[in-house]
């Protein structure tokens, strides 16, 4: 009955006019974001971010969820109509998707995106609102050495979840710890790796970062890499999936639903990996696997459905732990923390009203994508015909003005153009920048954990921290982690299939 | 045997070195009692760890997200049209370098008409002076060009 009354109060905030407002501004722009390649919600987020500065913390933060679940609705549509992803998670979608197109089921595809996204988001939200409290009453009896482990499991997740190699994840996540240390350490006042400089005295800024790992690199890489895009197929006027492509997906729905919960939660969890993981679970429990990749729905609800769920998920770490499981996610807990708000066990008990006014704008912004996913697909098709080369001059005056409006401050342009520089290489030689962004987040928090666990507890002997409990078993979980891909490989070794 | 493997290792090893050497200067304390240049050194002992490890079993050469027709002139003008526009946007204001920087991409790096570069110059750089200068109030540089009272 609480939860019911808290959320009812959250359903209130998020329902005055203007605050609606924004939660629909959100899901539109974050559609709008999705469609259009070359700019995903990172970039866009970390672009908005500024903007937001001035605005109070729940309008600001329900815009900012709004085009991060956005963006997860409109990816699908140009992976089905062009073969193009709009972001990561819906790369997937093109293989299944775009064939359905090319059999004339467009809108089966279009339409089961729609049902599936809304399904998974909504159903993520709903364990969003269920999980969270029971989490962050347990996260409160986390003292320094429990919350260390904590984030250095996460460091690990990272490392080892995303990318295609356990050590290039890794060795991003240390780069990312490395940037996270520039500036003047809060515990000690020594000013570290800063050159002398003034400016890097408060620090590598995440939005800088951010925008030029994301958003100037994504465009630098398709500057040199132009490759002619498909021509995009027409709007089909139903997009109302049948009975028997319901009967087909309904399955993919809910196991997406479970499993993009789940991977959502884990840090490193990113909505991609959800759609990816999705995609090899459906393929794997259906009766004809040989349909995948000729025009399978359950292809395309499975992983729509999962990345929606995920990206509910994560909202579950970063509201009651405070910590981030990918890098738009980073973003929106900067924005907590400029708002003066420290995500984490004491959200809920502080700040109420900000938790419950989030969980009740993703229930309306979910609703809200649906209404205007389906009948306006049309309209944000249309987006798709403003040629690349227009546009991406364009995003680049906004990532460079963005970059000058956050401080009205030169070196920050020149930050994000030497990180747009090393995102450009990082996609160049396939090396993934989010455990990169992640760890810069959570590294100075688990600097200041460890530092504290040691010292206040004192005893100089990491080992101790095996013998609580809790970080005990984070630890061991870290280590499995860890140790997961060579295992796997001895395995092989040991047991070579036939 | 993946070259970049190897090479981003042996980065990762001499920085890593480096690192520990400037964690060490820094004074890492004890594990009792944690220095300035304690966690950089643990992160110094990871990175040499993970670059030892690259360089020994790096992954197999697999294709790197390579272009399929380079267009190495493009990005770099891009690039340095970019920088340039960092280092004038205070002094010659934000609209003339907006309007030049946009130019440049249309131009030489879209490959876009003179018309369709200029136009597209002139009415983006102009509208987003309005929106960010007048209606958010972000104080972009004036620089020479004069600008309407209240602006």
């Amino acid at each position: 009955m609480e939860i019911l009354g808290s959320l009812w109060t959250g359903f209130a905030t998020t329902l005055a006019p203007g605050n609606f407002l924004l939660v629909f501004l959100g899901v539109v722009i974050g559609t709008v974001i999705g469609v259009l390649p070359g700019l995903g919600p990172t970039a866009s987020i970390a672009l908005l971010l500024p903007a937001t500065v001035g605005m109070d913390m729940i309008p600001s933060l329900i815009f900012l969820a709004g085009i991060y679940y956005g963006a997860m609705y409109g990816g699908s549509t140009t992976s089905i109509l062009v073969n193009i992803p709009g972001e990561a998670a819906s790369v997937i979608t093109c293989i299944d998707g775009y064939q359905m197109a090319r059999q004339g089921r467009a809108g089966a595809a279009l339409g089961i995106a729609a049902f599936g996204s809304f399904i998974g988001g909504t159903l993520g939200v709903v364990a969003v609102m269920l999980i969270s409290p029971f989490l962050a009453e347990a996260a409160l009896k986390f003292g320094a050495p429990e919350m260390f482990a904590l984030l250095f499991f996460a460091f690990t997740c990272i490392g080892t979840l995303v990318g295609k190699s356990v050590a290039r994840g890794l060795l991003m996540a240390a780069l990312g710890l490395l940037l996270g240390v520039v500036g003047t350490d809060d515990i000690h006042g020594v000013d570290r790796f800063t050159f002398g400089t003034l400016y890097l005295r408060d620090g590598i800024g995440l939005v800088p970062l951010a925008m030029g790992l994301f958003g100037l690199g994504e465009i630098f890489f398709n500057i040199e890499q132009r490759e002619k895009t498909g021509s995009v197929l027409a709007v089909p006027k139903n997009l109302l999936p049948t009975r028997k492509d319901w009967k087909e997906s309904f399955g993919s729905i809910l196991r997406g639903s479970g499993l993009g919960f789940g991977i959502g939660v884990l840090p490193g969890g990113m909505p991609a990996v959800a759609s990816l993981m999705s995609y090899a679970v459906e393929k794997r429990v259906s009766k004809h696997p040989e349909r995948f990749g000729t025009g399978a729905i359950e292809g395309v609800a499975g992983p729509e459905t999962a990345n929606n769920a995920a990206t509910a998920g994560g909202f579950v770490p970063l509201l009651t732990l405070g910590i981030p499981t990918n890098s738009v996610l980073a973003l929106l807990l900067a924005a907590l923390m400029l708002h003066g708000v420290t995500p984490g066990p004491l959200l809920l008990l502080k700040w109420p009203h900000v938790f419950w006014a989030v969980i009740a704008s993703m229930y309306i912004g979910n609703i809200m994508l649906l209404i205007l996913n389906l009948p306006l697909i049309g309209i944000f098709v249309q987006l798709l015909r403003i040629p690349y080369a227009i546009l991406s001059p364009l995003i680049i005056m906004f990532v460079l003005l963005g970059a000058y409006a956050l401080n009205n401050s030169i070196p920050d342009v020149f930050m994000t153009l030497f990180f747009g520089v090393l995102g450009y290489l990082l996609r160049r030689f396939a090396f993934e920048p989010a455990p990169l962004v992640l760890a810069f987040v959570l590294g100075p928090m688990m600097e200041v954990n460890l530092s504290k666990a040691l010292i206040m507890f004192g005893t100089g002997n990491p080992l101790y921290f095996f013998t609580r409990p809790i970080s005990g078993v984070l630890l061991g979980l870290a280590l499995f982690v860890l140790c997961f891909p060579f295992l796997c490989g001895l395995g092989k070794k040991i047991f070579p299939r036939s | 045997m993946s070259r970049v493997d190897r090479g981003v290792g042996i980065a990762a090893l001499f920085g890593g070195v480096l690192l520990a050497i400037a964690g060490w200067r820094l004074d890492p304390g004890t594990s009792k009692l944690p220095g300035p240049g304690f966690f950089p050194l643990l992160i110094a002992c990871t990175m040499v760890g993970l670059g030892v490890w690259l360089f020994l079993h790096p992954g197999s050469e697999e294709k790197s997200v390579s272009p399929k027709s380079s267009r190495w002139s493009a990005l770099a003008i891009a690039l340095v049209s970019i920088f340039g526009y960092t280092m004038v946007l205070n002094e010659l204001g934000y609209l003339v370098s907006t309007f030049a920087l946009l130019t440049v991409q249309l131009r030489w790096v879209e490959k876009e008409s003179w018309s369709t570069s200029l136009w597209t110059a002139v009415i983006a750089s102009a509208v987003s002076l309005v929106v960010f200068r007048v209606l958010l109030k972000v104080p972009l540089p004036a620089g020479f060009f004069p600008l309407p009272k209240g602006w």
